[in-house]
């Protein structure tokens, strides 16, 4: 079902893991497989080389540093990075913006903001969600108001990943107040750097910063970095390409984290015997397994709607549920069979050697992935808005 | 592609839908079991399309087709609630039979199978060792002369034991270690009496009693290691059946159950409205995906790469035993009363997927069967 023969498919996995290996330094590449933050200076760093060797951004047009590769190849790609335990990229600069601007922006704004993009000179986050604009996102009320070539806005946006290290933020913006509520929003490139930006963190529950609030207080946007025409950004927003949904499933990281459960089942023992031999883990193991599988045919059958029809549609909403479920169980089937291999905080491994706190010599850090895990399940579209979707579009209720 | 139908498979699930839809009334024939289904009009329709043989090598006279196919054909039993002996006698045994090396009983077997002539039941479970198909206790001791036996025993869980013409007895030769055989006789041989009885899906099942059964070489059709095959094959191929057939068993129940939410009102608006229950819905829409996704992905393994598809076909019955009797069982609770009743018959996809999964094991049995491949595999 690629557009690789499985012998050239095996050579192409070959060629990333060794790439992976030889272009990722142990100690990131152990970072990643414990599940803990990658800097943001490595992560330039890691897409520097990926740029160099021609994999920057693999869902573009060769003319501007992608590939021109097919989907089944991309597929292939993204997995086999994600099971080699490669820093993951932020999605926000070649995933969302760059399709956004090859589909909607002029060619000023190409030559403008891809070439950034794709080097990650700049670091672009979203500004899609509000206080009063979570599930309802179309709802959202930063107001933009036109004067002569530039918008002056003003308001607030929430849950905006990385905007700390963020140098430019895509963001939707609301242009007209007397039209239904999709109709008046629009699509703007604003630079964070711009007077009247702030930015202030929101910590996870367990102590991570990933999210942050963004007040805006008369920021100047010039009207040419606007995408598409005023009052069009919600088409614009909508259009994140259809094979962006196939990354909901998680499906890579899941082998990743079944992988992890086997080898700690197989060391600690609790009594008499390793914990894989226990019945009741080795049951759990072997159910979680049996998913794990089904989330990767999942995801191929996915990719196979993609390729002959053109869209996955709500299949969608299904390889979401699933995708999450499956990921939160093995979390949390990691965090028992880890036990107290658990307990220490992320920050603790910054300070003291890892033997010290941790015997298990592949143990992630697993509460925090645990609790990393209950965003997915809230973010672009909870699991109840999942939920409405496939009851209103595939179940007709 | 590997989960989309190919135009041949297509061609087989409309032609099998027609004849289940003209010949198969699940409230009328819900009196039948299984074993009375053969010799009539459902069983001489899918013998005139060919399917009795879908799994007999060409050779033999039949379809010579894979497991995508199985997954067709069991998908649509699964939905229109068939009942019949097709899982025992056309999967089960008849991949036995092609798995074992070339001979004449062999050769016999395979052509009478796939021309609806005669049938042969697996007969491999014992008392005491539940669904593990490669165990078996039974021993087979030397006769008076070279080259015979003589059996003494008893199988149990034997699918249409009483009404198959033939027997296929897994046992050991000679000695309690003695090399595993799977020998085929005639169900009227002497020594061998099956005492028949019904499941509660209405499955015909006989418990097996063999004294001093004598047999010689020739009934034995594999032993050692092509035994051993030839059992891992069918099993496999049987437990994708069953996952297939549960499939579409939770299609057939999901699909009536959403248009009764459509229909029923109460409290003056269509129950459908509820979000509770629209949730509940979207969930097991959500597991039936996935279940979908893994039979057709597993079928597509066993297709192409056996081995490992072996595995895979265990991983989709277990996957299938959590999932069909969620959704079966769910089926019913959005009925409500109406869902109690035997007129209405939404109950008898949840009796068929439990027994399904007391037929080829349960979810633990099969994951596990799943995990313990798949470390194998990755030489974990």
């Amino acid at each position: 079902m690629s557009d690789l023969s499985p012998s050239e498919e095996q050579r192409f996995r070959e060629e990333i893991r060794e790439f992976v290996a030889s272009e990722v330094p142990a100690e990131i590449r152990l970072r990643v497989a414990e599940g803990r933050e990658i800097s943001r200076s490595d992560t330039i760093a890691w897409q520097r080389k990926l740029v160099a060797r021609g994999w920057g951004a693999v869902n573009w047009p060769k003319r501007w540093g992608g590939t021109d590769w097919g989907l089944a190849k991309r597929f292939v790609f993204e997995e086999e990075m994600a099971l080699a335990d490669a820093p993951s990229i932020p999605p926000f600069n070649t995933r969302m913006l760059g399709p956004i601007l090859l589909e909607y922006g002029t060619e000023e704004q190409r030559g403008r903001f891809l070439p950034g993009a794709l080097n990650m000179d700049q670091w672009w986050c979203q500004g899609y969600s509000e206080p009063s604009a979570g599930s309802d996102l179309a709802s959202l009320r930063t107001r933009a108001i036109r004067e002569g070539d530039r918008y002056r806005v003003n308001g607030r946006k929430i849950w905006t990943s990385g905007a700390h290290h963020a140098d430019w933020m895509f963001c939707l913006v609301r242009t007209n107040t007397e039209v239904k509520k999709q109709k008046g929003i629009t699509f703007l490139l604003l630079d964070m750097k711009s007077e009247g930006v702030t930015v202030e963190p929101i910590h996870h529950f367990y102590g991570a910063h990933i999210f942050n609030q963004v007040t805006f207080d008369n920021v100047l946007v010039p009207v040419d970095q606007r995408v598409g025409e005023e009052n069009a950004g919600w088409t614009t927003a909508k259009a994140l390409l259809e094979h962006e949904r196939l990354a909901t499933s998680r499906h890579a990281e899941a082998r990743r984290k079944l992988r992890i459960l086997i080898a700690l089942a197989g060391g600690d023992r609790d009594g008499d015997l390793p914990l894989y031999e226990h019945a009741d883990i080795n049951a759990r193991i072997a159910r979680l397994a049996v998913r794990v599988k089904a989330l990767e045919y999942a995801t191929r059958r996915g990719l196979e709607m993609l390729i002959n029809e053109g869209r996955i549609g709500v299949f969608a909403s299904s390889l979401n549920l699933q995708g999450i479920a499956i990921n939160q169980a093995l979390d949390e089937a990691i965090m028992d069979v880890a036990g107290p291999d658990a307990l220490p905080a992320d920050a603790a491994y910054d300070r003291h050697d890892r033997a010290l706190l941790n015997a298990g010599d592949s143990a992630r850090h697993v509460a925090e992935s645990r609790y990393y895990m209950r965003g997915p399940a809230i973010a672009s579209g909870s699991n109840e808005v999942q939920r409405n979707i496939i009851a209103k579009h595939v179940l007709d209720l | 592609m590997r989960f989309s139908a190919t135009e041949e498979q297509r061609l087989i699930d409309d032609s099998l839908g027609r004849l289940l839809e003209r010949h198969w009334e699940p409230r009328r024939d819900a009196q039948l079991l299984s074993g009375e289904v053969a010799g009539g009009a459902v069983w001489r329709g899918m013998r005139d399309m060919g399917l009795l043989g879908l799994v007999v090598p060409e050779e033999a006279g039949g379809g010579g087709m894979g497991a995508a196919e199985v997954a067709v054909l069991f998908r649509r039993f699964g939905r229109h609630q068939l009942r019949s002996p097709f899982l025992g006698a056309q999967i089960i045994a008849a991949t036995v039979l092609a798995h074992s090396p070339p001979g004449s009983l062999r050769q016999g077997l395979l052509k009478g199978s796939a021309a609806g002539e005669l049938r042969a039941a697996p007969a491999v479970l014992e008392g005491g060792t539940r669904y593990d198909y490669r165990k078996a206790g039974m021993v087979a001791l030397p006769g008076d002369e070279a080259g015979h036996y003589r059996l003494s025993g008893r199988k149990r869980i034997v699918l249409e034991g009483d009404s198959a013409e033939y027997l296929l007895v897994s046992c050991r030769l000679g000695a309690d270690e003695g090399e595993l055989a799977l020998v085929a006789l005639p169900r009227d041989t002497a020594g061998v009496r099956a005492t028949g009885y019904a499941a509660f899906d209405g499955t015909a099942l006989a418990t097996v009693t063999f004294e001093d059964t004598a047999f010689d070489t020739a009934a034995v059709v594999a032993r050692g290691d092509e035994a051993r095959n030839a059992l891992d094959a069918a099993f496999a191929l049987g437990a994708l059946a069953a996952a297939a057939e549960t499939l579409g068993a939770c299609e057939g129940a999901f699909e009536r159950t959403l248009d009764y939410l459509r229909v029923r009102e109460q409290f003056g608006t269509p129950i459908a409205r509820f979000q509770a229950l629209q949730h509940r819905a979207s969930d097991l829409h959500a597991d039936i995906e996935l279940l979908r996704s893994l039979v057709l992905g597993a079928a597509g393994a066993l297709d192409s790469e056996a081995e490992q598809g072996r595995g895979e076909a265990f991983a989709a019955m277990a996957l299938a035993v959590d999932v069909g009797d969620r959704v079966c069982r769910e089926a019913i609770q959005m009925h409500g009363a109406v869902g109690m009743t035997l007129e209405l018959g939404i109950g008898r996809y949840l009796l068929r997927v439990n027994a399904l999964s007391r037929l080829l094991g349960d979810e633990p049995h099969n994951a596990r069967l799943y995990l313990h491949a798949m470390r194998e595999e990755n030489h974990e």
